[in-house]
């Protein structure tokens, strides 16, 4: 059971992976329409007001009509190899074009997948020269039309199934969006990047997709963005501040953390959990979660699947926005700098203690060479 | 002392696949064997291994949490790990991939 889980997760993560360009890019190429026809705010046609902006919308919007398919048709390539690319892209883009949204590419991704395996293995005795016939014409023609064929009974049911989810998404307010705001932003720091941090996300990307397909922006969305964006810059700034509780490597690597933190990446926050675990991970975990919960507080939405200062022209009130991460930080920042304290005793004392372990360090090492 | 090879991949591509590659190349020569580690990443795969590593190789270690393509290491023996396990615990999967 638990090795089936394992490998569910896995077709699941492959077919993210795949994804996540599409996303990104999507995200920031919308943003950058939306920032370029600024003068243009609250018109009927904002994003669009001029040739740049209407280009850039165009090619973002064309970027985000690829993740249903991609993300699916990858799933199902981690499920049945080669041949289940095209069956899984085609249960994506009906999932889609049929408003099941995120659900339902995923759910016939499977069943693409599934129908792709019972393909090979009924065709698995074929004679040598039929298979060529198998690959070219069994596997993607029969494959297409069974994966799409299990589409029918499934939008039918996932359909009025996403639509209800939606609603009941949009009707959450108050204490519920605090809660879910707090736990996506807590998750999100969890492992810096890892399977915690994909599966709050994607949860997050999902709440994304109306049920006519098209994008939406939500909460859960914005709670996502602005907690995302606060982890690897807790450790930057905490980098700047406590410089003498961080060696010259940490301090670089701070560096390199402010630029990710404002990319919305939480891997510029792995050198620093490696380095002192105990201090750093509760400290980004309070963080996130503070920055997450200040976001669904305020009701702040996010129409694009990326956080960071590119998208942040999309978030719908950016003082807001900006003042929920910014708390964040300073949450995790003053966190950080307390558990520093308990879990290593005072600077002065440390460093001592650090040109001791120096000098004990190199005589080891030139013992061993 | 084992000729160890290995492909590490995570959703992202951009952190862990690397750590996971780095981290079981020192706890590999640590313990005195030889490895390679391709990583499947973001950018592509990178540190390849060519057809003479897979040929020379006693065992590969797959640490990934994404599918990773192992037509090419038909018939060999294969240790599949996440990412996690590779990166907390090299050591152990040095050991079990040599046992």
């Amino acid at each position: 059971m638990k090795e089936r889980l394992r490998s569910s997760y896995k077709h699941l993560m492959t077919g993210v992976s795949y994804f996540l360009p599409f996303v990104v890019a999507g995200g920031v190429l919308l943003s950058f329409a939306f920032l370029f026809d600024a003068a243009n705010s609250g018109g009927e046609d904002f994003g669009a007001g001029n040739p740049v902006s209407a280009w850039l919308l165009t090619i973002g919007g064309y970027a985000f009509d690829f993740m249903l398919p991609i993300l699916a048709g990858f799933i199902a390539y981690s499920m049945a190899d080669r041949p289940g690319i095209l069956p899984g892209m085609m249960a994506g883009l009906l999932a889609r074009e049929e408003e099941a949204g995120f659900i339902g590419a995923i759910i016939g991704a499977v069943a693409a997948g599934f129908l792709v395996r019972l393909l090979k293995w009924v065709s698995k005795n074929w004679s040598r020269s039929l298979s060529g016939v198998k690959n070219i014409v069994l596997f993607p023609v029969v494959g297409t039309l069974l994966a799409a064929a299990a589409m029918i009974p499934l939008n039918l049911v996932i359909g009025p199934f996403n639509a209800w989810m939606n609603g009941l998404l949009e009707g959450l307010s108050g204490a519920s969006l605090v809660l879910i705001g707090a736990v996506i932003g807590g998750m999100l720091a969890a492992d810096m990047g890892g399977p915690i941090n994909k599966t709050a996300y994607l949860f997050a990307v999902a709440s994304l997709t109306a049920t006519d397909g098209s994008a939406t922006a939500t909460v859960i969305m914005g709670t996502a963005a602005v907690s995302g964006m606060s982890i690897s810059t807790i450790c930057a700034v905490a980098s700047t501040i406590y410089r003498r509780r961080f060696s010259q490597d940490l301090r670089d690597a701070g560096k390199a953390a402010y630029v990710m933190g404002a990319s919305y990446i939480a891997e510029g926050a792995i050198p620093f959990v490696i380095a002192k675990p105990r201090a750093v991970l509760p400290s980004i975990i309070v963080g996130a979660a503070t920055a997450g919960a200040l976001a669904g507080a305020f009701g702040i939405t996010m129409s694009a699947p990326i956080g960071g200062v590119f998208t942040m022209p999309l978030a719908s009130n950016i003082p807001l926005y900006l003042l929920s991460f910014v708390i964040g930080v300073a949450v995790g920042v003053v966190l950080l700098g307390i558990l520093l304290r308990l879990t290593e005793g005072s600077v002065v004392a440390k460093e001592e203690a650090e040109r001791e372990s120096a000098i004990s360090a190199t005589t080891s090492e030139g013992g061993n060479s | 002392m084992a000729n160890i090879i290995g492909v590490s991949s995570c959703p992202a591509g951009i952190a862990h696949t690397y750590m996971a590659a780095e981290s079981i190349e020192k706890a590999g020569r640590r313990l005195g064997h030889t490895v390679k580690m391709e990583t499947q990443g973001a950018a592509g795969s990178e540190n390849t291994l060519s057809n003479k590593d897979i040929e020379n190789a006693d065992v590969v270690v797959i640490a990934a949490d994404i599918t990773v393509d192992e037509e090419r290491f038909e018939g060999m023996r294969i240790v599949r790990v996440s990412v996690g396990e590779a990166i907390r615990g090299a050591e152990q999967v040095i050991e079990k991939a040599v046992a």
